[in-house]
């Protein structure tokens, strides 16, 4: 009952791809050359050419670049195969020898595009133009990075993957760094294509999946983990911090699952969720930002307790009472530029790597100011009247820690001290009779006078020495009077809403 | 308060004002906020009705009171526009404000949503809801 309809479809869909092939091979220069072979052994023609050039049209033109290219090798080879076939069945062999050279031209083309390489076990020094690790390995022998193979055990979270994250990402990726969670909620964009890292062709996909795809195929050997939310709700929030907490990937490490946190978040509110976040795991972050006329910019190191965090020290906008939200309003949108954007990067990975790799001076606060080519560095304390709580806790806890803390700078110090006078002098000779004067403890009295407790007449202090933890200030609990019920004034908005 | 205009200002000193500071996941002190946000809200929407400046309507949807929907809307020669309003608390208010959505608007051009969405009134709400 069905065979009519079934057999019309046949023919219609046989006779659209006839046509098809009809138009495709009058395009061809030898199309003229297999017509007539294909009238002598039809079916069998129009099954191999019609595989062969869905084969020819999915390689070439397919969608997905990175999908063809992986399985590009074993298509050619499926093609070639079916070449032989063909070339057996037909008593002209001519347009397929063509067909065949074409194929093998592609094939050899196809294979002078990279290939996806494997992941390596152990990072090597060895010097070849095929180790992705040679020149990182390179720090070990110049002395600048004791052991670089450690970048392998750490893990960063980097939240807000635009101008300034992406391209963070990217350095850690390519620096071979063990571990990398990426947080965002949007999507790329047209008007983000000013900025570095992601393409045209990565347009409406989100940040994170497009993130990943692009930095899998640069480095195999890091593990990508992608978040697409938003870390201010409350269940964003929860998946965030739990997350951190996740020890999956290095389960003797201490404290939380990663080793630091990078905001490039573009906003107050989410600054603000990644402070909260890592007060209260007690987690070393780094916070970036670029201004909104794109020509300055800063990084800055957060220790929960040791230094300020974001609450103690709040941006002036805040501070001054501004709704961020009035600065970007619609059809007014902040500038960027992608060199401002990817020289904070640039500077946030730089201390990044410094902090895990333990090399040089990690900046506590680096300022960036392109016009001028300033680059102010600061120390901030955290402030003994922070509006957050869990930052009060922190400080408090960095404050009782001071004796041990000093302990181990001794000790420290005096084991340096004994390497120094094992090494004896340097010269045996001293014709010229020159002797270094010691003049440290002079100095570090008059340091200490000065910086201390005695300030120049008529100045005060306006905040209180924070070597001590306040015990004064409370946060205000503010006891209710009256005890209402909450479903009662529930009931009461209803009932006026209603109304 | 500075810059505001008279009149937010004389509104919002008739609205009881916020005394907690907890924000959705400080337990029992964001339930304390929780009632009080309740108290001025319907003061205010009290003083609107009286007023006949009445604007929104606004209610939590989840138990947890972290997530509001409601209408607002805005009369303009007589004929009355009415949208869908949405918004979530930040897990760090009442530090940061929540971020008002008006879904049916949102994505349309510049000058609809200035004409729907005054700042005045977008900014009572979330300086209602900011204060304490």
């Amino acid at each position: 009952m069905f065979f009519p309809c079934n057999l019309g479809q046949l023919f219609c869909s046989v006779f659209s791809f006839v046509g098809l092939i009809i138009t495709l091979l009058s395009l061809n220069p030898f199309a003229l050359h297999t017509l007539p072979v294909s009238l002598r052994n039809p079916f069998e023609f129009l099954k191999s050419a019609s595989h062969i050039l869905s084969q020819i049209f999915h390689i070439t033109f397919g969608s997905s670049l990175y999908l063809t290219r992986v399985g590009m090798e074993s298509e050619f080879k499926a093609m070639l195969d079916d070449l032989d076939v063909l070339e057996k069945s037909l008593s002209d062999p001519a347009p397929i020898h063509k067909l065949r050279s074409h194929v093998e031209n592609i094939a050899t083309l196809s294979k002078s595009n990279p290939h996806r390489r494997s992941k390596v076990k152990e990072l090597s020094s060895e010097v070849v133009d095929s180790n992705p690790y040679s020149r990182l390995m390179a720090l070990q022998r110049m002395g600048i990075v004791e052991n670089y193979e450690r970048i392998r055990e750490f893990s960063v979270a980097i939240v807000g993957i635009g101008g300034v994250g992406s391209v963070a990402a990217e350095m850690l990726t390519r620096c071979g760094i063990g571990r990398l969670l990426l947080y965002d909620y949007d999507t790329v964009e047209l008007a983000n294509m000013n900025r570095l890292f992601f393409r045209p062709d990565q347009v409406g996909m989100t940040k994170t999946d497009a993130a990943v795809q692009t930095l899998a195929e640069i480095n195999p050997d890091v593990v990508l983990e992608s978040f697409t939310m938003n870390i201010t709700t409350v269940q964003g929030f929860e998946t965030f911090a739990s997350s951190l907490k996740n020890k999956s990937f290095c389960p003797n490490k201490e404290g939380s699952g990663v080793d630091l946190v990078l905001s490039c978040v573009d906003n107050y509110e989410a600054r603000m969720a990644v402070n909260q976040a890592c007060n209260e795991l007690s987690q070393t972050w780094m916070e970036s930002g670029v201004s909104e006329d794109a020509v300055s910019g800063h990084i800055q190191l957060l220790v929960p307790g040791e230094t300020a965090c974001f609450a103690c020290a709040p941006p002036l906008v805040v501070a001054s009472g501004i709704d961020e939200r009035t600065l970007k309003r619609e059809g007014v949108c902040a500038a960027s530029l992608p060199t401002t954007m990817g020289v904070v990067a640039g500077l946030l990975v730089q201390n990044s790597l410094k902090f895990l790799l333990n090399f040089g001076e990690v900046s506590p606060y680096l300022g960036y100011n392109s016009l001028k080519d300033f680059f102010p560095t600061m120390q901030m304390r955290p402030n003994p009247q922070c509006s957050n709580g869990v930052c009060l806790e922190r400080q408090k806890e960095y404050m009782l820690a001071k004796p041990a803390r000093d302990a181990a700078a001794k000790a420290k110090m005096e084991a340096d001290a004994l390497t120094v006078t094992d090494d004896g002098p340097v010269h045996d000779d001293n014709e010229w009779n020159i002797s270094v004067v010691d003049d440290e403890n002079e100095k570090d009295t008059t340091k200490a006078s000065s910086s201390s407790d005695t300030l120049p007449e008529g100045l005060t202090r306006e905040l209180p020495v924070a070597d001590e933890y306040e015990k004064g200030i409370a946060i205000g609990s503010g006891e209710a009077e009256e005890e209402d019920d909450l479903e009662d004034l529930k009931k009461q908005l209803e009932a006026l809403n209603a109304a | 308060m500075e810059g505001w205009d008279p009149n937010t200002k004389s509104t919002l000193t008739r609205i009881p004002l916020l005394t907690t500071k907890a924000g959705p996941r400080d337990g029992d002190a964001w339930k304390q906020r929780l009632k009080e946000e309740y108290k001025s809200l319907i003061a205010y929407t009290q003083m609107n009705k009286s007023n006949d400046n009445d604007w929104f309507r606004i209610s939590a949807s989840n138990p947890e009171g972290t997530r509001w929907t409601g209408k607002c809307w805005y009369v303009h020669n007589l004929l009355k526009y009415e949208f869908d309003l949405q918004f979530d608390i930040p897990i760090t208010y009442p530090a940061t404000a929540p971020e008002l959505e008006l879904p049916e608007i949102d994505g349309k051009t510049q000058k609809v949503r200035a004409f729907f969405l005054p700042d005045r009134q977008c900014f009572l709400l979330n300086w209602l809801l900011f204060f304490y």
